[in-house]
């Protein structure tokens, strides 16, 4: 159980991992649905709506989205469309308490492979849509942070501060 | 990525309000509209104050020294939420009051505010023998108490400062200082000779605050207590105060509204909205009353609401009840229910005339029935049905039931109906 916990624990902003380019899956066996499997339990255990592997220390592009009682499990996605413009608050488990406007595509179509190792083409819009834009992010080693204002980057440093010290 | 959970709220709130979201998320961020919900509560129902929300009525209950009764002011909230509080705000100064704010947290499932500086008072004569021996840490910790127990809002008397007290000194008044927390805040800096604390630490205040995702609502401790009082220097200063303070809690991230007034004649009233708006950057206004005369003892509900429906209607957005005890004593479980009530009067009527969306839809409404004489749904969609029906079978008609005993069978409505229906 202890083991467990440990396992599902979120890396927090200052982890070198959260910065790397995650590597390219190249087939999806046993461990790589486990993987699927812990990440949706770490997301929901912290109410999460999205998780890229990154977050739990996890170097690969895999991630997952709940797109209302569904759950989309995206392995190597990659952004094939993207349209409109919305800007819109949002927070990261990586970085609590900090939330920060971040202007997103409206529509995107994305590519990828699914947990059966199945081609997919995802199109989304609205809050699904930014939330894979946010996860596709972690895989490029981009966070939300990245998008802050001059004006709003004064207070989010003093945050970020706190967090490194953590 | 997780949701940002004033998102949330704000949905929910556009839902209630029939309100676009978006006009709703943009009047939040410029801080026309506040949401009262601590992050810590759980068992609440946000409210939203603010621009083009339905005016929000607060209710008051607390023990007093003289009145020190828990279950008394359990019962208290119990009646203001079923009689149609928004809101209530503990104003206990008497007993465990630790114990009261939590059992009233339990058992309260819309917004609760407090005034932190009562029990820093209260508990610092107990332990010291006197307020002005209150060090300046203890309001602060009283605040963080309170916020952490997942109090929604917390009155603070911050522009209470000394060149507001040299205005009040100067310009002289009928009545000086009828606000307890401006009466404790005052009382303190002329004895210390000291600027406030709350003004001088704000940025500490603010921070404790922006933890738990509270609303400051900024004091009127010069609130005018006489009508001879209103709109004067003391009244203006503070207020210019709570202008500059509203600007640095926003700059911070901090929610604000405004406490108004008070005693002050029915012509002030408008003027006295207006420069609210104006010096506080449109943040919400939150009244009291206004009493728009001071004579009325025994019916302050009634002098409160004729300058509630005013204020409102002007564009006040938050009316705090006044009961007929006031004045006279603590208010008692009726006492409650009619300030309650009157307050929600006086806060439709000034939403009718603010053109807030739904408001007119339920007069339109019960004029239907009324044409109707239909008793049954008018008494439904009156604003406390359980007195309407009360009232009416109390005296019910002899012969038929689509008249009452006001006109019997002369029921004006009656008498043409028919000609409307059939005369063209």
């Amino acid at each position: 159980m202890e083991n467990k916990t440990e396992n599902l624990s979120i890396k927090i902003y200052g982890e070198p991992i959260l910065r790397k380019k995650a590597s390219e899956v190249k087939e999806i066996k046993e461990d790589g649905l486990r993987i699927i499997e812990t990440m949706i339990d770490v997301m929901f255990a912290n109410e999460g709506i999205g998780l890229a592997a990154p977050q739990i220390g996890i170097g690969k592009q895999i991630i997952v989205v709940r797109n209302d009682e569904d759950i989309i499990k995206l392995i190597n996605p990659v952004i094939l469309k993207k349209e409109g413009e919305e800007e819109a608050k949002e927070g990261c488990l990586s970085l609590p308490d900090i939330y920060v406007d971040v202007k997103r595509a409206e529509y995107i179509s994305v590519e990828g492979r699914n947990e059966k190792w199945e081609p997919v083409i995802i199109e989304a819009e609205g809050l699904t849509a930014r939330i894979l834009q946010h996860e596709i992010d972690h895989l490029n080693g981009v966070l939300i942070i990245d998008y802050t204002s001059p004006v709003s980057e004064v207070l989010v440093k003093q945050q970020l501060k706190k967090l490194r010290r953590l | 990525m997780i949701p940002f959970p004033v998102m949330e709220t704000l949905k929910k709130i556009s839902e209630i309000e029939k309100i676009d979201l978006k006009i709703l998320e943009e009047r939040f961020k410029k801080g026309e509209i506040v949401i009262l919900k601590n992050k810590k509560r759980s068992n609440v129902i946000p409210v939203g104050i603010g621009k083009g929300l339905r005016t929000k009525v607060n209710a008051n209950i607390g023990t007093s020294p003289e009145r020190n009764d828990i279950d008394f002011e359990l019962k208290k909230l119990k009646i203001a939420v079923e009689a149609g509080a928004d809101a209530v705000m503990d104003l206990s100064t008497a007993g465990d009051l630790d114990l009261i704010r939590k059992e009233i947290l339990k058992n309260c499932t819309i917004p609760l505010g407090t005034v932190p500086i009562y029990q820093a008072v209260v508990e610092t004569i107990k332990e010291k023998g006197g307020l002005v021996k209150m060090g300046e840490d203890k309001i602060f910790e009283v605040i963080e108490k309170h916020l952490k127990d997942g109090v929604d809002f917390v009155t603070v008397h911050c522009g209470v400062t000394q060149k507001v007290l040299k205005c009040l000194k100067e310009e002289g008044r009928a009545l000086d200082i009828v606000s307890r927390g401006g009466a404790f805040h005052a009382t303190w800096m002329i004895a210390n000779k000291k600027e406030n604390p709350l003004y001088e630490n704000f940025d500490r205040l603010l921070k404790l605050v922006k933890k738990y995702d509270a609303v400051l609502s900024l004091g009127d401790g010069l609130r005018p207590g006489s009508i001879a009082d209103s709109t004067d220097r003391a009244q203006i200063q503070e207020l210019l105060t709570l202008g500059e303070l509203t600007q640095r809690a926003r700059a911070e991230g901090v929610q604000v509204m405004i406490e108004g007034p008070g005693h002050m004649p029915l012509n002030e009233i408008e003027a006295n909205v207006l420069l609210e708006k104006k010096i506080c950057h449109n943040a919400p206004f939150y009244v009291l009353g206004p009493l728009v005369t001071d004579i009325g003892m025994g019916y302050d509900h009634i002098t409160a609401s004729i300058g509630a429906a005013v204020a409102s209607s002007c564009g006040a957005d938050f009316i705090c009840y006044v009961t007929p005890s006031e004045h006279l004593r603590l208010p008692t479980l009726d006492d409650v229910k009619l300030g309650v009530i009157g307050a929600r009067i006086a806060a439709h009527a000034g939403d009718i005339s603010k053109e807030v969306k739904g408001a007119r839809g339920w007069d339109n409404e019960m004029t239907k029935y009324r044409k109707d004489r239909n008793w049954e749904q008018q008494i439904c969609l009156s604003i406390n049905p359980a007195t309407a029906r009360r009232v009416r079978s109390e005296s019910k008609p002899t012969s038929e039931e689509g008249i009452c005993t006001m006109c019997g069978e002369y029921c004006a409505i009656k008498i043409v109906a028919d000609w409307f229906k059939y005369g063209k």
